[in-house]
């Protein structure tokens, strides 16, 4: 087994008073030629959105973009003629493909919005457009990896144009268990997003993530009650 | 990087997202683009002007893709394969193109 160790401390910080971002791969004007991805995994930019603010028209394509609210509202509206606002215990998937602009604005007036982004290369290049949102099951159950993305259409989760599954859950303090990777080209980026948890060995706080590659599972122990981690199971090379 | 000479031609069959990317690609000081959206189009403005990088976005599709990357290969030309559309990665892949360039003086 194979690993990188990615601290909270270490990641890319930009504070631009309305957004505050902490980017875990090389990101705008963060760039860290060690970090510029793990496998297909380009990005995961932790964002903090102030009131009634937000990122306004802009494009993407080629590119499987991931939205998933940690707290507050989240107001999207897109070329295809989407409008909605994604909640905590949602999550939101798009296919850019050939080709969407979107905006994305905290849909308070009063309170922040804290969301996880993530963008994984497709599969397939120049495949049509698409977006799809939908809720989660409830996180809260403890003790309980919940599969929220696969490549399924017909799988539980959010589905995108790559072999990446997401799995999420809470655990309490001292809970054990094991992830089975889905394929053997994959690796795991584990990012916790509450509390701790000990990985294959590593003791990881809050924000702190690891990479895993070359292993056909990994094991992880929750530290303290209440915390949260997210499983990125990725192809770590194109087929 | 923005002040380093870089003379950059962008591909991309979405001419909205085009239009944006020659204008992030015009950003620098001293940064010429040169915006082509027509695949068969892309070789012969390769061949008639000074390129340092050739950056690819929707469309880059077979054969003529092989075929430029064998001519990049064999002109010095940096090739980027875009992803995301806006600046979140670009200027991310043209700071590792002068890093490289940068190693290999």
């Amino acid at each position: 087994m194979k690993q990188v160790l990615h601290p909270a401390d270490q990641r890319g910080a930009a504070n631009h008073g309305w957004l505050n971002s902490h980017h875990s791969f090389s990101f705008a004007n963060y760039y860290n030629p060690q970090k510029m991805n793990f496998g297909l995994l380009r990005v995961l930019n932790d964002d903090t959105v102030a009131p009634g603010m937000g990122f306004g028209k802009h494009p993407h394509d080629n590119m499987e973009i991931i939205s998933i609210p940690l707290s507050g509202d989240l107001e999207h509206e897109d070329s295809m003629g989407n409008k909605a606002i994604i909640k905590e215990g949602e999550i939101q998937a798009m296919s850019a493909g050939t080709g969407i602009f979107h905006s994305e604005y905290n849909a308070s007036k009063t309170d922040e919005v804290k969301f996880l982004q993530i963008w994984i290369f497709p599969r397939e290049k120049d495949v049509t457009p698409r977006y799809d949102q939908i809720l989660l099951p409830d996180l809260s159950k403890a003790n309980t990896l919940h599969q929220v993305l696969s490549p399924n259409p017909n799988d539980a989760g959010i589905w995108v144009h790559q072999d990446t599954w997401f799995n999420m859950g809470t655990f309490d303090q001292g809970k054990s268990q094991s992830y089975g990777v889905q394929k053997a080209e994959n690796g795991v980026y584990a990012f916790v997003i509450d509390g701790s948890f000990e990985i294959e060995g590593q003791k990881l706080g809050k924000r702190d993530a690891i990479g895993l590659w070359e292993t056909d599972k990994i094991d992880f122990k929750s530290l303290e009650a209440g915390s949260r981690l997210l499983l990125i199971d990725v192809p770590m090379n194109f087929s | 990087m923005l002040h380093t000479p870089i003379n950059f031609v962008a591909f991309n069959s979405n001419a909205p997202i085009l239009r944006i990317l020659v204008r992030i690609l015009r950003r620098g000081t001293s940064w010429e683009c040169i915006g082509v959206s027509e695949i068969e189009q892309l070789q012969s403005t390769l061949e008639n002007n000074p390129t340092d990088v050739l950056v690819i976005g929707v469309g880059g599709k077979e054969p003529y893709l092989s075929e430029l990357e064998t001519y990049c290969a064999n002109n010095d030309i940096h090739l980027i394969h875009h992803y995301g559309g806006g600046s979140g990665l670009l200027f991310n892949s043209i700071q590792a193109y002068l890093d490289q360039k940068e190693q290999t003086r």
